[in-house]
């Protein structure tokens, strides 16, 4: 079972309320010992604020901790702490900078010889540097990669709070959503012919290892309609370029409201499959059911007005797959390893898995 | 001590008054988000107890 593809399809969920991953999410107040200690069990480079610097000099940046808006923003000790303090993850340090004209850019540094961070700062710089036009992204600046003495870094423009920021579904309107599916729909559209995308990939047989994987815990109704999907899908999903974490988090909505939307952190834009992009925004737009309407209607309509019956396919495909990674996870770490009573929620966790997925059955099939 | 602190800040979007957590800010640093509007560290506000504390908290 490829554990890298159900990492991929959950994205950044895992740190959500569910708590399926991080079973400690508290502060752990860390002495100093104990905080060198984790900093060594995760590899973090002992001199990795030395690296920072040299690569800054490189770049011909200076780093921008002091805003005059009384906001200090974290060195990368600092910040490293924080996150092993809190039990987060510490795949990479974001900060601040700014080049010789006084321009503010954002750059993400590495922090350690992690392969999937490192990875994944790549997979953004090659996303962002080749984006399709349609498809609004923070300006991609530079990347440097890593060498014995400096730390990889990605430097994009930084987005400015006064412009746009992420929001909760609530505060999402249709012609968010409407923008965001046609951006999504132009991504999956795009060919940029990198290696990844080429390789064929039978993400109808990965989900049938889902399916089976998640047991008794999906319905046994809701499993025969789901196997005539996958029967479909075998066909009709298709590799595609996606964002790979297209969750509200991820989005920058305009304080205009007229702005497009603009998608953010590209870490986990590997190659993907048609529909996983809109399956996640989809379901993360759930608590605004008029605006996951005006997603859905925008995503499945073609231009002459009908219906595209292959993203219909794709998007409950996606929602489907997404879904069985969690009851998979919990059929297997938890039911399977008798650890239920460590759970008292999790026939409601299931009863919500399987209902989501027979809510983009409902809600797709509605359009004739 | 914690690296953020919870600050009133003017939304331009509203022209209101409201709260930014310390997490909203953290989540801001990681995806870019650079906040460049006056902002007033919560110790100096009269009225910490702000209703729409972590209204934009995703």
């Amino acid at each position: 079972m490829s554990e890298r593809f159900e990492q991929l399809i959950i994205g950044s969920a895992h740190e959500g309320s569910e708590g399926m991953f991080t079973e400690n999410p508290q502060e752990a107040g860390l002495s100093g010992d104990e905080l060198v200690k984790a900093r060594t069990e995760r590899g973090i480079f002992p001199d990795a604020q030395q690296r920072l610097e040299a690569t800054f000099e490189k770049a011909g940046l200076s780093q921008n901790l002091e805003l005059d808006n009384n906001v200090t923003y974290p060195t990368l000790d600092r910040w490293v702490e924080h996150r092993i303090s809190n039990k987060r993850g510490t795949k990479f340090y974001p900060t601040f900078a700014r080049n010789s004209a006084g321009e503010l850019m954002f750059c993400k540094a590495q922090l350690s010889d992690n392969p999937t961070a490192l990875h994944g700062l790549e997979y953004e710089a090659k996303r962002l540097n080749n984006i399709p036009a349609g498809v609004n992204t923070p300006r991609f600046i530079d990347y440097f990669a890593p060498t014995e003495d400096e730390s990889a870094m990605l430097i994009v423009e930084a987005v400015p709070w006064s412009a746009g920021s992420v929001a909760r579904a609530e505060d999402w309107n249709s012609t968010h959503a409407e923008n965001a599916a046609q951006q999504i729909k132009i991504l999956e559209e795009s060919d940029l012919n990198t290696p990844e995308t080429q390789e064929q990939t039978d993400y109808a047989e990965k989900a049938t290892t889902l399916l089976l994987g998640a047991g008794n815990t999906i319905d046994a109704q809701l499993k025969e309609k789901i196997e005539k999907l996958l029967q479909r899908s075998k066909t009709e999903i298709t590799p595609a370029t996606v964002h790979g974490d297209a969750c509200l988090k991820n989005i920058v909505i305009g304080k205009d409201n007229l702005s497009p939307v603009m998608f953010v952190d590209w870490e986990l834009g590997e190659r993907g499959f048609l529909g996983q992009d809109a399956a996640k925004l989809w379901s993360d737009l759930g608590k605004n059911p008029e605006v996951a309407n005006a997603f859905l209607v925008s995503y499945l309509h073609n231009t002459d007005g009908t219906i595209n019956e292959t993203r219909r396919a794709a998007l409950s495909f996606g929602v489907v797959v997404e879904n069985l990674v969690h009851l998979k996870w919990r059929n297997e770490q938890i039911i399977q390893k008798g650890r239920r009573s460590e759970f008292p929620n999790l026939d409601n966790e299931i009863s919500n898995l399987n209902q989501r997925i027979r809510d983009i059955f409902e809600a797709s099939e509605k359009f004739q | 001590m914690p690296i953020f602190k919870p600050c009133k800040i003017i939304d331009p979007s509203t022209g209101k008054e409201r709260l930014i957590s310390t997490e909203e800010q953290e989540d801001m640093l990681e995806k870019g988000i650079i906040l460049d509007v006056p902002c007033q560290p919560i110790e100096s506000v009269n009225h910490p107890e702000d209703p729409q504390n972590n209204q934009n908290n995703v």
